[in-house]
C-alpha cells in the first residue's frame, strides 16, 4: 500500500490499542455476566434449600402436633414447596400428608387409608420416607405411623425387599415411629435399627441395637412414652408371629441414648410454625440478578458497538484512503504515460525526418534506375520490390508521426453506426476476410459531436487489432449503443452522463495479464518480427487519440476467450476542446479539414 | 553528343547530398544550383534569379526551410517555391502554403518522381512570372488605372515574356518570329527584343537568340 494512506489515518496505532482493549472488555464482560449468573445461581440454591427445609419443618411440626382441618395447610405448603422448584423431592412431603390423613380420621379403621390417589407419589420405592412407602411396581404401600405399621396391598405382596435408608427390613411389622416421632425403629435380619432424622428430614442410621446372641428380632412395639422399645425375638430361627407370644423380649430404653442426639441436630426440632411461608419471592433474586446482568450487558453492548462504529469509520477512512492511493497511483500512471508518449513523439518526429529521407532516396533512385534502364524480367520485380517496401516504410513513418501530428478537424454530430459500417465495410476485403462480422446497432446509440476522422483511425486499429488477434479464423463483434454507466474504464471518458458506446469483440487469444498493462505503449507489439505492421503504434494511437477527444477506453479480456474494447464518446462535448486539437484563434482558419490518407 | 536543352534554372536547398545529386539526375534539363543552407541560398539569389526554388525543410546548421521562407520571397516573390518535407505535419504544411510568404507547393518525402515532375512543370508555366502577370491585369482592372501607354506596354511585355519562355522553355528549335508576332499582335522587333531580355536572365539559352539572329539574317 503507498504511504500515502499512512499520513491520511495517523490513528492507526490508538484504534490497534481500541481493537484491543474492545477485546479484553468483551472477554471481562463476559466473566462478570458468568460470575453473576453463577452467584445468582448459588444465592438461590442457598435460599431455596432453605426455604425446603423450612416447609419440610412445617410440614413436620404440623404432623407433631395433629389438628382437625390441618390437611389444606399442608397441602399448601406441599403445593408452594412444589412450585419452588420443579426437582426439588417432594416424596417426603407428600408421604406426610399420607400419614397426616391417616392420623386425622381416629374414627376410621387403620386399614382403610385414603390414599389412593396422590399425584406425587414415585413409582420407585420411596425409602427415604419416613413413615410411608411405596412399592417400586406401585401395589404395596406401608404406613408406619403411631406405633404402628400397616402394610397396604394394593394388589398383591411384592417380593422384593423393603429398605428404610439403605438398611434391608424384614416384614411383617418392619418398623415404628415411637410416640414423639424422633426415631424409626426397623426390623433387619439380625438386628434393630435405630434411625433418627437428619437436618434435612432424610432417616440415617443412628444405633444398632442388637438382641442377644442367637436371638432374631421378629416384631416391635414403643413403649407410649417413646422412649423404651420392646422387641420380640425368635430363638434358632423359629418364628415368632406376635411379640406377645412366646420367646424373648428385650426391651430397650432409650432415654440414655438421647444424649447422643445432641450431635445429630435433629432437623425438625428446629420447626418454627411462626415462619412466613416462603412464597416465590425467591424469583426477586433471579430478577435482580439477571436485571444486573442485563444491565452489565447493556452497557458493554453500548461501548461495543460504539467501538464498532469507531472502527468501521477508522476502515472507511482507511478504505477511502487506499482508493485516493490507488487514484493517485493511477493517475500518476497516466501522466508517466502521457510523457512518454510526448517523447515519443518528438522522438518519432526526428526518426520520421530521417526515414523519410532515407526513404525519399531509395525510392527516386529506384525511379531513376527503372527509368534509366527499363528493366525486365526479375530485375524488374526486385525493383518492384524496392518500391513495395517503400510503401510500406511510408505508412510506417506515417503512423509514427501519428505521435508528433496535430489534427485541426472539426467536430460533427455523428451518427456512431454510419461510422462503424464505413469502417467495416472498408476493412472487410482486406482485414476482415475469413471472420464472421457481426454488427449490431439495435440498442439506441445517441448521435454525438466528435471528429469522424480521428474517430475512424480508432476504430480501424481495434478492428485491425481483433482480426489480426483471431487470426483469420473467428467471430468480430461490433455493437453501437447508448450508456448511462460508463463502468471501469482504463481511461475514463469525458462527459458524466450518458455516452455512446462502441464495443469490438474477437474471439481470439486474449490478453495475458502480464502484457495487459504494456499493451497500449508505444513500440509494443506481440506480433513476431517480420510480421506486416507490427508496428506496436495501434493501441497506442488508439490511447492517444481517446485521451485527445476525451474517449473512455474499457477492456475487458480473458485468456482463451477473447477481448473486448469499448470506446466510449460522450455525448456532452467537453468545451473546449483539448488545447491540441482546437486550433488556436486567430492564427489558424477556423475549418480547416485534415485531408483523409 | 547532342547537348541537353536546359528548361530553366532551379535552385536547390538540400542538405543531403545523395538526394540533391538524385534530383541532378532526375532532372538533367534543368541547370542546378544547390546550397545546403539557407543562408547560402540567399547568397545564390543575389547573385543569380532562378526560375523554381526547390527547399528542403530540415536543413544544414540546424536551419529550418520554412524559416527562410519569408527572406527568400523578399528576394524573389516571383519564384515558385517548392517545399519538399519528410516531417512536416499538416498543420505545418498548411502554415507553409497560407499568407503572404507562402510557398506554392509542400512536397512530402518519399518524393515520387512523377509527381515531383509534374509539380515542376505546373510551376513553372501557371506560377511565379504568370501569377504576377495576372495579378497586375487584374489590379488594373480592380483599382480601375487609367493606364497609360508605358505601364501597359509593361504589363503586356511581362506577360508576352512568360508565354514565349513557357513556349520556347526546353526547346532548341529555332522560333518563327514572324508568326509569334502575329499571334501576339506585335512586331517582330517586339518579340526579338523579349527574347533578348528572356537570355539575358539566363531563361532561354543564348542559342536561340543566336540562331535567330542567322535566320534574320538569312531572310533579310
Amino acid at each position: 500500500m503507498p504511504h500515502a494512506s499512512h499520513s491520511l489515518v495517523p490513528t492507526l496505532p490508538a484504534l490497534q490499542r481500541a481493537r484491543r482493549l474492545y477485546w479484553l472488555l468483551t472477554a471481562l464482560v463476559v466473566m462478570l455476566a458468568a460470575s453473576c449468573l453463577h452467584l445468582g445461581d448459588q444465592l438461590r440454591q442457598t435460599r431455596l434449600e432453605g426455604t425446603r427445609s423450612n416447609l419440610v419443618a412445617q410440614v413436620r411440626f404440623a404432623l407433631a402436633s395433629p389438628r382437625p382441618n390441618q390437611e389444606p395447610r399442608i397441602l399448601q405448603l406441599i403445593e408452594s414447596a412444589r412450585r419452588l422448584r420443579s426437582d426439588v423431592d417432594l416424596r417426603s412431603e407428600a408421604t406426610t400428608v399420607l400419614a397426616f390423613r391417616f392420623h386425622d380420621r381416629p374414627g376410621r379403621r387403620t386399614d382403610e387409608p385414603t390414599v389412593c390417589a396422590n399425584p406425587v407419589f414415585p413409582s420407585a420405592w420411596s425409602a427415604n420416607a419416613d413413615n410411608i412407602a411405596l412399592s417400586r411396581d406401585g401395589r404395596i404401600i406401608r404406613l408406619f405411623a403411631n406405633n404402628d405399621c400397616l402394610e397396604i396391598p394394593i394388589d398383591r405382596p411384592s417380593s422384593r425387599p423393603f429398605r428404610i435408608a439403605g438398611i434391608p427390613l424384614t416384614p411383617p411389622r418392619l418398623s415404628m415411629t415411637n410416640a414423639t416421632g424422633h426415631f424409626i425403629a426397623a426390623i433387619t435380619n439380625d438386628s434393630v435399627a435405630l434411625l433418627a432424622f437428619d437436618r434435612s428430614g432424610t432417616p440415617v442410621e443412628f444405633v444398632r441395637l442388637s438382641p442377644q446372641r442367637r436371638r432374631r428380632p421378629v416384631a416391635l412395639i414403643w413403649h407410649p412414652d417413646g422412649n423404651r422399645l420392646a422387641i420380640a425375638c425368635a430363638i434358632n430361627g423359629i418364628p415368632s408371629s406376635m411379640p406377645e407370644s412366646s420367646g424373648p423380649l428385650e426391651i430397650w430404653d432409650i432415654e440414655r441414648l438421647r444424649t447422643g442426639l445432641e450431635g445429630l441436630q435433629l432437623g425438625w426440632s428446629s420447626a418454627d410454625p411462626t415462619l412466613p411461608l416462603l412464597t416465590p419471592t425467591d424469583w426477586t433474586w433471579r430478577y435482580t440478578v439477571a436485571a444486573g446482568a442485563i444491565l452489565i450487558a447493556c452497557i458493554a453492548g453500548g461501548a461495543i458497538l460504539i467501538h464498532r462504529s469507531i472502527l468501521r469509520q477508522y476502515e472507511e477512512a482507511v478504505a477511502a484512503a487506499q482508493a485516493r492511493a490507488a487514484e493517485l497511483e493511477r493517475a500518476r500512471e497516466t501522466l508517466a504515460h502521457a510523457e512518454k508518449l510526448r517523447a515519443l513523439g518528438t522522438l518519432a518526429a526526428g526518426i520520421a525526418h530521417d526515414f523519410n529521407n532515407l526513404l525519399s532516396i531509395i525510392s527516386m533512385a529506384r525511379q531513376l534506375v527503372e527509368r534509366a534502364l527499363r528493366p525486365s524480367g526479375v530485375p524488374r520485380e526486385h525493383l518492384l520490390h524496392i518500391g513495395q517496401a517503400v510503401e510500406q516504410g511510408r505508412t510506417l513513418v506515417r503512423s509514427i508521426l501519428g505521435y508528433s501530428r496535430d489534427t485541426m478537424t472539426l467536430s460533427r454530430f455523428t451518427r456512431i453506426p454510419e461510422v462503424t459500417d464505413e469502417v467495416v465495410t472498408l476493412l472487410h476485403r482486406q482485414f476482415l476476410s475469413g471472420l464472421t462480422v457481426k454488427v449490431d446497432h439495435t440498442g439506441e446509440c445517441p448521435r454525438v459531436a466528435v471528429n469522424r476522422g480521428r474517430l475512424e483511425q480508432v476504430l480501424l486499429n481495434l478492428l485491425v487489432n481483433a482480426a489480426e488477434a483471431m487470426g483469420g479464423r473467428g467471430t468480430l463483434t461490433l455493437i453501437t449503443r447508448g450508456t448511462t454507466n460508463p463502468g471501469e474504464c482504463l481511461l475514463p471518458p469525458a462527459g458524466d452522463s450518458a455516452w455512446a458506446e462502441i464495443s469490438i469483440s474477437d474471439t481470439g487469444p486474449g490478453i495475458p495479464p502480464e502484457v495487459l498493462p504494456r499493451i497500449f505503449e508505444p513500440f509494443f507489439t506481440t506480433k513476431t518480427i517480420g510480421q506486416e505492421r507490427g508496428t506496436g503504434l495501434g493501441l497506442a494511437t488508439v490511447w492517444r487519440i481517446a485521451e485527445e477527444e476525451g474517449f473512455g477506453i474499457r477492456l475487458e479480456t480473458s485468456v482463451g476467450l477473447g477481448s473486448t474494447f469499448r470506446i466510449l464518446i460522450p455525448v456532452e462535448r467537453p468545451h473546449p476542446a483539448n488545447g491540441a486539437a482546437s486550433p488556436k484563434p486567430g492564427t489558424e482558419p477556423d475549418t480547416v479539414s485534415q485531408p483523409h490518407p | 553528343m547532342q547537348p541537353t536543352p536546359i528548361r530553366g534554372h532551379v535552385l536547390l536547398i538540400e542538405d543531403n547530398p545523395v538526394q540533391a545529386r538524385l534530383y541532378q539526375d532526375a532532372f538533367p534539363d534543368f541547370s542546378w544550383t544547390w546550397v545546403t543552407t539557407g543562408t547560402a541560398a540567399v547568397a545564390a539569389l543575389a547573385e543569380h534569379l532562378p526560375d523554381l526554388i526547390l527547399l528542403d525543410h530540415v536543413l544544414d546548421a540546424g536551419e529550418s526551410g520554412l524559416a527562410f521562407l519569408p527572406k527568400l520571397k523578399s528576394l524573389a516573390a516571383h519564384i515558385p517555391v517548392v517545399v519538399v518535407s519528410g516531417t512536416l505535419a499538416i498543420a505545418d504544411q498548411l502554415r507553409a502554403l497560407s499568407g503572404p510568404n507562402a510557398a506554392h507547393y509542400v512536397i512530402e518525402k518519399p518524393v515520387d518522381l512523377d509527381r515531383l515532375e509534374q509539380t515542376i512543370d505546373t510551376a513553372l508555366r501557371e506560377c511565379g512570372l504568370g501569377e504576377a502577370v495576372a495579378a497586375l491585369r487584374s489590379l488594373e482592372r480592380a483599382e480601375l488605372i487609367e493606364a497609360g501607354d508605358r505601364e501597359r506596354l509593361f504589363t503586356e511585355r511581362l506577360a508576352r515574356q512568360h508565354a514565349l519562355l513557357n513556349r520556347l522553355r526546353g526547346s532548341t528549335a529555332r522560333p518563327n518570329i514572324s508568326q509569334l508576332a502575329t499571334e501576339f499582335s506585335v512586331d517582330r522587333r517586339s518579340i526579338r527584343r523579349d527574347l533578348q531580355d528572356l537570355v539575358t536572365r539566363g531563361q532561354l539559352p543564348p542559342e536561340i537568340l543566336a540562331r535567330e539572329d542567322e535566320a534574320n539574317s538569312r531572310d533579310s
